[in-house]
């Protein structure tokens, strides 16, 4: 009873396109088999099945021969999370800059396994309540879950194969909460690709997008083989909660750049009116590569993101 | 104030100067808190943010050049200017004997103010600030005697250092009425200097000396050679003899030394005009008859005393470091502090 009381809700995703799989599953195949989407009709000596058998085909064949039903197999197809490990994924708003690097360095403070629900969180606690909830997701539907994070090249600490089981979720959180803060650029991304295989997976990629739009390109041509869903992660802190008024000295937690502002509301409008922008191009490279960006942020809504599967089923 | 040159300004103790190097610090070191940013690629540009940047860094610095400055001790040096003025060099050479202090001989105007009417001394000072006050554009000096002279004052453009070497000249009198050292140190002051304005000794005094016949004939050379003129006010005591009436018979340069001294100086060969003032109103008149005497151009020098400048210095280092306190305090060190 306790393990069904901790099931977030699910995600119900959804692909268009026919897996390539071998295993059964709950997406339509590219094989023969036992599906229930209707492939064509077949002898019944090729596919000795007489439950299948077709009346009115056999009638109507020329041939005379007997005539089943044939349907496409309901595949199972591997589903990744490839999170970027990025120095700026530590950003932590609520409890200042200084606070989180003391705590990050001591490993993250994700021990618990269900997800908090006060307050914006940071975006590791995101990825990890993602995870948790598409390892439900994926079970239920027969996929498979694995992890990949990438910063400059591919954490290897945190790289966990994909596999159906429910509690891949707690195992990846686990993961998480001893890994190491996230810390280096995010060029790593682009070779996430040679770790999931040739099999069409279902990619989620979950970043922050800090970095050149000419990279991100680059990483969805390297995962162009894929269904790619870009996940956008911001926290709200790092954008519109700025404090109001009084001078800041920010640094760049990847670039190390330096810069003093004067926080004011002018300059608030024009930091949130940046941000607006780069949502748009985000959207706009995303566009290009099949799918449009999803944006969360401070928390994942689990609902949202299956409303966007049904928005892009349409 | 005017030629603050660079060879103007002065430091107590220069060594400390190398301290000016820290000034440099505040281009690498900028002493606030940081806080992380995931993406300054995101955060847009600012002029005033920029601005603010560069202000905080250059008052940081002018900060310690202030503080720097104030510590080597900054000041103006002590200067001389030349000034140019019109009119004469007149040394006052003013007499302080006992006799001084007693009060005028003639009618006194302020009767009603029965009191006490006031000395001769007293009035010959207020008569004498008067008449410098109305005479800016001379310079005058300040020689007192009374057995021996003093010094007080060298000729100068000063109103406020004339008025206390008069009010100095206050104290009581005493001794004897030595004219001839009193001329004297008048006519050394003026010795070896250039020639620069009309000199005048103004001999104010309330009797005479018997001066010997050698005194008298190197008073007459030193005259000579100096071209300065002489004017004598003599104030009459009660009961003095005039200077203008030839005393009688019996009467020798010891008895009535006013007289002889009148008919000595009338020999020096340079200009001399003799008055005779019985009450403050005809010295008054004397000394207005004084001042119309011709006046030249003079050229002379006047010293500007060395100004402290570390105070200015500290003043505005107090100043910077308020303007940085104030930016500390509009610091923000926490997301939602």
């Amino acid at each position: 009873m306790s393990l069904l009381s901790s099931i977030p809700e699910l995600i119900h995703y959804y692909v268009k396109w026919r897996a390539n799989g071998l295993r059964a599953g709950a997406h339509v195949g590219r094989i023969a088999g036992s599906g229930s989407r209707f492939r064509g009709h077949g002898p019944l000596l090729d596919n000795p099945d007489p439950r299948r058998i077709d009346v009115r085909a056999t009638a109507r064949d020329p041939y005379r021969r007997l005539l089943v039903k044939m349907y496409q197999q309901n595949v199972s197809l591997p589903v990744w999370v490839v999170a970027d490990w990025s120095a700026s994924m530590a950003f932590q708003g609520e409890q200042g800059a200084s606070h989180a690097l003391g705590e990050h360095s001591a490993g993250n403070s994700l021990s618990s396994s269900k997800p908090s629900d006060h307050g914006d969180a940071n975006k590791i606690e995101v990825i990890a309540d993602l995870c948790e909830q598409l390892a439900w997701s994926t079970w239920r539907m027969a996929d498979r879950l694995g992890f990949i994070a990438c910063n400059d090249g591919i954490v290897r600490e945190l790289q966990i194969p994909a596999r159906c089981s429910r509690l891949q979720g707690s195992a990846i959180r686990q993961r998480l909460a001893q890994a190491a803060a996230p810390q280096g650029g995010a060029h790593g991304l682009a070779s996430a690709a040679a770790e999931i295989g040739r099999e069409r997976a279902l990619v989620f990629l979950v970043t922050d997008a800090h970095y050149p739009l000419p990279e991100l390109q680059k990483v969805l041509q390297s995962l162009s083989g894929h269904d790619v869903v870009p996940v956008v992660l911001w926290n709200s802190a790092e954008h519109s909660a700025l404090p109001r008024w009084g001078f800041a000295r920010f640094r760049d937690a990847e670039t190390r750049q330096e810069r003093l502002l004067w926080c004011r509301p002018r300059l608030q409008q024009k930091i949130n009116a940046a941000y607006e922008a780069r949502r748009e191009a985000i959207a706009e490279v995303c566009a290009q590569w099949g799918r449009l960006p999803f944006f969360i942020s401070d928390r994942l809504q689990a609902r949202a993101l299956t409303h966007y599967f049904m928005e892009s089923a349409r | 104030m005017s030629g603050l040159g660079f060879d103007a300004m002065g430091f107590d103790t220069p060594a400390v100067l190398w301290l000016l190097l820290l000034g440099l610090l505040p281009l690498w070191r900028h002493g606030q808190s940081v806080l992380r940013h995931p993406a300054m690629l995101l955060m847009p540009e600012d002029r005033w943010s920029r601005a603010l940047s560069w202000a905080l860094r250059l008052i940081g610095m002018l900060c310690v050049v202030a503080l720097v400055l104030g510590m080597a001790g900054l000041h103006l040096r002590q200067s001389e200017i030349e000034r140019v003025g019109h009119g004469a060099h007149i040394m006052v050479v003013l007499d302080r004997s006992a006799s001084m202090n007693d009060d005028f001989a003639g009618k006194y105007i302020q009767a009603t103010d029965a009191v006490q009417s006031p000395s001769k001394l007293k009035a010959a000072r207020e008569v004498l600030a008067k008449f410098i006050e109305s005479r800016q554009q001379d310079l005058v000096g300040l020689i007192t005697f009374s057995t021996s002279p003093v010094f007080v004052l060298p000729l100068t453009h000063d109103q406020v250092a004339l008025k206390a070497a008069l009010d100095s000249a206050e104290a009581q009198g005493m001794g004897f009425t030595a004219v001839a050292r009193g001329l004297g140190m008048a006519l050394d002051y003026f010795k070896g200097k250039p020639v620069t304005g009309a000199r005048l000794i103004l001999l104010v005094s309330d009797g005479g000396a018997h001066i010997d016949s050698q005194t008298q004939d190197r008073i007459r050379s030193w005259f000579a050679s100096e071209h300065a003129a002489l004017a004598w006010i003599y104030i009459r005591g009660t009961n003095s003899p005039s200077i203008f009436v030839q005393p009688g018979e019996g009467d020798d340069a010891a008895s009535a030394p006013e007289y002889f001294l009148h008919e000595y100086f009338k020999t020096l060969g340079v200009p001399y005009q003799a008055y005779e003032a019985e009450n403050p109103r005809a010295l008054e008149a004397a000394l207005r008859d004084v001042g119309k005497m011709h006046n030249l151009p003079s050229h002379y020098f006047e010293k500007q005393p060395r100004r402290d400048l570390a105070g200015i210095c500290y003043a505005a280092a107090l100043l910077l470091l308020a303007l940085l306190y104030g930016a500390k305090r509009m610091e923000i060190s926490q997301w939602h502090a």
